[in-house]
């Protein structure tokens, strides 16, 4: 973490606004993509990002370690989304407003990301969760084990018959097709 | 081949495994198809994952929208804490009202005045209780005496009735 960073967070737990909207406009997306992940619907999404950088403010001066900031801040999204998915249990539909960056074909993309999407949200709960953390977010095993209070061990083997499920969920897709 | 590697391969291609571990994975995958497969469809979920989000449009203002939450929030609480702040003086004020009347001569006069009514109606009507309670025909003797002075009454009332009728005449 850089020395800027650490400042940043310093000066929005003694309560200042302008710092902690500063932390708000880097953090987003990796807020935001992490529901998006979890829930699949955007303005659900939307929602959770909004709540947890609401929480995180209001408890940013229980926040011991400053370095921890980012796990402590995936730990509220994380929790905030196990929350919605309990609230709601329903299946929602796969939203094709989503604006795709050109990098490859645009189609091809597309097939990609909705087979990915579809297929990650047949998982558990727990399942996407640590895929999330790891793939998307790029924690460190010890890393998430710490973020979601679950023995190392446990993370292993999570990712491990996580990425095995959505292999099959996958490849049960293009059969399908 | 036997003992394949299966449980392993995630933590490999994450990198979290030991130095120990990871050389018998990989001595493993050089003799294993299969496992090399495993590895291979793994390492392409994984590029998908990261490729499908990392890709995807962060929605306007969402930090504008936490900042007029929070505004929204501190004002809420600002004007909660100044009411509780208030709330604060309802009782030094009642307090204080107590006072002064208890310290106002007239109104302590009058109140110590019924007080003491008080306490001599609440004695005697103890009193009378209690001799009721000793003596066993003391309620019947009453009941008796209230019934002779009922009809005594009565019978008196009936004669001035008949007086007037006579007058009237």
């Amino acid at each position: 973490m850089d020395q800027e960073l650490y400042q940043l967070i310093q000066k929005a737990k003694q309560g200042s606004q302008e710092s902690f909207a500063e932390l708000v406009n880097r953090y987003k997306g990796h807020v935001f993509r992490h529901a998006y992940a979890m829930v699949n619907d955007r303005m659900e999404a939307e929602d959770i990002s909004q709540e947890a950088f609401v929480k995180a403010y209001y408890s940013l001066s229980k926040l011991k370690n400053e370095y921890a900031f980012v796990s402590w801040l995936t730990r509220i999204v994380s929790n905030l989304c196990y929350d919605h998915i309990e609230k709601s249990k329903k299946k929602t539909a796969i939203p094709t407003e989503d604006i795709i960056k050109d990098h490859s074909s645009p189609v091809e993309q597309l097939q990609i990301k909705l087979n990915i999407e579809e297929g990650l949200q047949k998982l558990t709960a727990e399942h996407r969760t640590v895929l999330i953390l790891r793939d998307i977010q790029g924690f460190s095993y010890s890393e998430i084990a710490e973020i979601l209070q679950i023995p190392l061990g446990t993370v292993k083997s999570r990712i491990n018959t996580a990425r095995q499920e959505l292999k099959n969920e996958l490849l049960r897709g293009e059969d399908h097709e | 081949m036997n003992n394949h590697v299966t449980e392993f391969i995630s933590a490999y291609m994450d990198g979290e495994l030991s130095e120990e571990e990871a050389r018998h994975v990989e001595a493993h995958l050089q003799e294993c198809q299969s496992c090399q497969e495993q590895l291979d469809d793994l390492l392409s979920i994984k590029a998908q994952m990261a490729a499908a989000y990392q890709s995807i449009d962060l929605p306007d203002g969402i930090a504008e929208s936490v900042m007029t939450v929070i505004h929204q929030e501190e004002k809420e609480r600002t004007r909660h804490h100044s009411l509780t702040k208030w709330a604060v003086f309802i009782p030094v004020v009642l307090a204080a009202l107590f006072l002064l009347i208890q310290l106002t001569p007239g109104f302590y006069f009058g109140m110590s005045f019924a007080s003491t009514l008080f306490n001599i109606s609440l004695s005697i009507f103890h009193a009378v209780t209690v001799i009721i309670s000793s003596l066993p025909y003391v309620l019947s003797m009453v009941v008796v005496i209230a019934g002779l002075i009922i009809a005594i009454s009565i019978w008196s009332l009936r004669r001035l009735l008949e007086t007037r009728t006579i007058f009237d005449d």
